[in-house]
């Protein structure tokens, strides 16, 4: 165990390393003066300089490669151009609003994906296994800037029940730390953009759970269950247990959907997550920030596919011991 | 590499020579299903509106229309004029959308052809060359999803600007990970088929084997697979659109829905965004339906198949069962009279398949039958009907009594309530019938206290001694079935079986499999289970030899009929059916030493 540990952990920071390299190339083949793209065109020449020098880019690549991946690792990721602040600094925030957004969703959404899953499996062709399986793939096949920009129109613009947008009433008093999520104004904002995530990222755990568990409800041993004498539901039970193995490894192979939809729901529903703040740096050629929020973002995406593969080791035994 | 090896593959297609005479492949299978065929139909559709857009499109999109009064025909509702109504500049919204349906589709069209090209010949080398060169391949393609697709695309729009090429260069490399992996593994499978091989014994080179005879096995599964992506591909470009990220000037079904996200105009005018979207849906639900279509038929799943359903055996068998044998039920602990059972087919084409056609035993406590057999003589069709663990499609008749009571009149929860308790069943497969993630210690802890009510501590008790007893030390109770040997599994089942003290044990070719020392280890326990307990056993074997030695009585089938019954002593002795005298002659004459050392 603690052999595959050390190796996937390896791995992981292998895979961090070359995203962190592939960045730096990035930016640096920006066309035109890099230094133009790091300092802001519209300095004066002299001013310029004196910047470029500070950055270190008037040294050589290589020089600069190693102090940007020194840096990196310390989680130094310069200033922002818009914010005047450090890049880390803003990106803790924005990663602190996202992740009140999307870890609820993911909860949700895998808890309610292995429910429904195991529930239609079970009953196939029913009625029910019929309008679930339906609706989510219409889900599916809806896209997601259009479920929340119809859902925003009808219940924020038309019904009036829910905010139209954003963290926070404009005006309302700034709490710092983590407080400021559990005001009702943050969890009215919060309410909309929730369900329709979670709607969204509960497709593929609920059509995964339904194929694995009719597979595992042929398996042998959920017979040997209805052999010994055990209750439908017990057994339903065992097949879900086994059933929840495909669906952590499906984890990696969905990470970019899910980054993807909480990237378009931040936008459409203007929250302040690291989704919208890629928007925003793009938008106003705020290149630190740019780098960092990406660099953010494909760090976290690889720490979570790290950790799925971790998780499915500890849940099947037959992993683990081999 | 150039386009040109693949072309070939598109002139063979999947009906090439090489396919014929052999049950249809994938795509054929997904052909028959009607969804199919109708997300193919949308699909092609949706192509159609691209290709003549210009035609078809009412008015210029970009043309600012008036109403009849002169007024500009702006943020107008759907009407006869305007069927997807008007933006708030008056421009045409069906028009645009028809327009646009061009962009989306080409730029979609384009970037997935880059990446079912690179997936496509990916998966073929990794498939065909196999070894560091397969497993190199795969790692990168395991990389290539590493990036997260969204924000690696608005990242580069940022650094290169808003172009079609960052769109089409993105998906080309990131998404290429699918196609490679399905068509490797359809590789791997034709690679071994004999038209390969001859052509690799003919001197073909393994570039000729590879693009002119594999290749075009694999390109009708390529072509769905790119269909697939030409949605994801039309999905993402969408979704940059929306952002706003579309080259200026662009239109799409994106940029719609980015026009009127940005007008502020949203609350009175939901026309505007709600067309763009809902052709998006139609288009991706029809893509869908075709590749969930293929997908199954490649997993072969036509029909998903439950588990048993006591409910839906019990349903099929009311109707089924004959009126049971009149009078009083029978004293036996076990007695089955005239028991049938016959398979109905799921399909129309296929023909019922009688299983079982006519059988009758009695078994009293204490006693030991074999029911021996070739496998389809319905040998475990017979004891699986007393168990009552037949699938849906089985119609089973005739009487069958356990314990004075019928087994098919008494309800889920009496049946329940009786298993394990007094009847009790050592599977055929004992590696699938534990469940793989639980330790195996526990499984019996759980079946005990499923039916007593006991302390954990107590199960945990019963369960040692029952492991003791079939020679298993109980400290590698905490391990999981994988870790077992063959023999440790079969023995750790009938601990199981045994804990409870069942006064009926079916054992389903408990030793198939098994080396002869632990065969006999086996046959031995089952043997100590009758004499402790005074359990009947029935056993289900396919070696009349070794039954023979520890069964007091025999059933030999064959075909779904008994060709002999009797004492053990008398059918060994005294067969009086050729069938039976085949199969004992043939186990005499097996190497001798197979079953000497059970005399011992």
């Amino acid at each position: 165990m603690t052999q595959y540990l050390t190796k996937r952990l390896s791995v992981m920071l292998f895979t961090l390393w070359i995203v962190v390299t592939v960045t730096f190339f990035l930016f640096r083949a920006v066309p035109g003066d890099p230094s133009l793209v790091l300092i802001g065109p519209e300095i004066e020449a002299s001013a310029a300089d004196s910047i470029r020098e500070s950055f270190g880019l008037d040294r050589s690549l290589g020089v600069q490669y190693w102090s940007y991946l020194t840096n990196a690792v310390q989680g130094d990721l310069g200033m922002s151009f818009r914010y005047r602040v450090p890049v880390s600094r803003v990106l803790t925030e924005k990663l602190a609003n996202t992740a009140v957004l999307v870890l609820p969703a993911m909860l949700i959404a895998f808890g309610l994906g292995a429910l429904l899953g195991s529930y239609t499996a079970v009953r196939p062709n029913s009625r029910v296994d019929r309008f679930i399986t339906q609706f989510f793939l219409s889900v599916k096949s809806a896209p997601s800037f259009w479920i929340a920009t119809m859902a925003l129109v009808t219940f924020s613009l038309w019904l009036g029940l829910t905010p139209s947008g954003g963290m926070t009433t404009p005006g309302a008093p700034r709490i710092e730390g983590l407080e400021r999520f559990f005001t009702a104004d943050v969890l009215s904002h919060l309410i909309l953009p929730l369900v329709i995530l979670a709607a969204i990222f509960t497709v593929e755990p609920l059509l995964t759970m339904r194929t694995s568990m009719t597979e595992i409800l042929n398996d042998d041993f959920v017979e040997f269950g209805h052999a010994k004498g055990f209750s439908r539901s017990r057994i339903t039970l065992h097949a879900a247990r086994n059933s929840l193995l495909p669906m952590v490894s499906l984890i990696p192979s969905i990470a970019g959907h899910l980054i993807a939809g909480s990237v378009i729901i931040e936008i459409v529903f203007s929250w302040p997550g690291m989704g919208r703040e890629i928007v925003d740096a793009v938008n106003r050629f705020d290149y630190p920030m740019m780098q960092g929020t990406f660099m953010a973002i494909a760090a976290l995406a690889i720490m979570v596919n790290a950790f799925a593969d971790i998780l499915y080791t500890y849940l099947d035994p037959r992993v683990r011991l081999t | 590499m150039t386009q040109k090896p693949i072309e070939p593959a598109g002139q063979g297609g999947p009906t090439s020579p090489n396919t014929a005479g052999r049950p249809p492949g994938p795509i054929r299978r997904a052909l028959r299903e009607n969804n199919v065929r109708v997300g193919l139909i949308i699909f092609s559709l949706i192509v159609l509106v691209a290709i003549f857009a210009p035609m078809i499109a009412p008015y210029d999109p970009q043309e600012r229309l008036r109403t009849a009064d002169g007024e500009l025909a702006r943020l107008l509702p759907p009407q006869r004029d305007y069927w997807m109504g008007t933006t708030n500049f008056g421009r045409d919204i069906l028009s645009q959308f028809i327009v646009g349906t061009r962009r989306t589709l080409s730029v979609g069209a384009i970037a997935a052809f880059m990446a079912v090209f690179i997936g496509t010949n990916v998966g073929l080398i990794a498939g065909f060359r196999g070894g560091r060169v397969d497993n190199l391949l795969m790692r990168t393609t395991d990389a290539a999803y590493a990036l997260p697709f969204l924000p690696f695309a608005i990242v580069l729009v940022g650094i290169v600007g808003r172009t079609d090429l960052i769109l089409i260069a993105v998906i080309g490399l990131l998404f290429w990970r699918t196609t490679a992996r399905v068509i490797r593994s359809q590789v791997l499978t034709t690679k071994e088929r004999t038209f390969v091989k001859a052509a690799i014994a003919g001197g073909a080179s393994p570039r000729r084997v590879l693009y002119a005879h594999i290749a075009p096995n694999v390109v009708a599964l390529a072509l769905v697979y790119g269909m697939l992506l030409i949605a994801e591909a039309v999905m993402a470009e969408a979704s940059l659109s929306f952002l706003g990220f579309a080259p200026p000037d662009s239109l799409s079904w994106g940029t719609i829905m980015f026009d009127a996200f940005t007008s502020q105009r949203m609350r009175q005018a939901w026309w505007w965004p709600m067309f763009p979207g809902l052709a998006l849906m139609v288009f991706m639900y029809s893509v869908y339906s075709v590749g969930q279509g293929v997908q199954r038929a490649l997993r072969h799943m036509d029909t998903p198949n439950i588990g048993p359903s006591t409910r839906r055996v019990r349903r099929a068998l009311k109707r089924s069962v004959s009126v049971p044998v009149a009078g009083d039920p029978p004293d036996a602990l076990v007695a089955v009279e005239n028991l049938a059972v016959t398979y109905q087919p799921r399909t129309p084409e296929e023909q019922p398949v009688p299983a079982v056609k006519d059988i009758s035993f009695r078994l009293d406590a204490g006693q030991m039958l074999g029911i021996v057999g070739e496998s389809g003589s319905g040998k475990t069709t017979a004891v699986r009907a007393l168990l009552r663990l037949l699938p849906p499609t089985a119609e089973v008749s005739g009487g069958m009594w356990f314990e004075g009571r019928d087994l098919y009149r008494i309800g889920d929860s009496e049946l329940r309530a009786l298993r394990w308790e007094h009847l009790a069943f050592v599977p055929q497969s004992a590696m699938n019938s534990l469940n793989p993630v639980q330790r195996v210690e526990n499984q019996i802890i759980e079946a005990i206290r499923v039916h007593r009510d006991v302390t954990r501590a107590q199960a945990k008790e019963m369960c040692a001694t029952a492991l003791q007893q079939v020679g298993i030390n109980p400290a590698r109770g905490r391990l999981y079935p994988h870790q077992y040997s063959g023999g440790m599994r079969q023995r750790a089942l009938i601990a199981m079986a045994k804990v409870l003290e069942p006064t009926l044990l079916v054992a389903d070719e408990p030793t198939t499999g098994l080396d002869v020392v632990v065969q006999d280890q086996i046959m031995a326990d089952l043997e100590r289970v009758r004499e402790e307990l005074g359990t009947a056993i029935t056993i289900v074997s396919h070696d009349l030899a070794l039954v023979s030695e520890t069964c007091s009585s025999l059933i030999v089938m064959r075909d779904g009929d008994v060709v002999e019954a009797g004492p053990t002593d008398r059918v060994v002795s005294d067969p009086r059916d050729p069938y039976t005298r085949m199969l004992l002659s043939s186990a005499h004459g097996a190497p001798a030493g197979t079953h000497g050392s059970t005399g011992a």
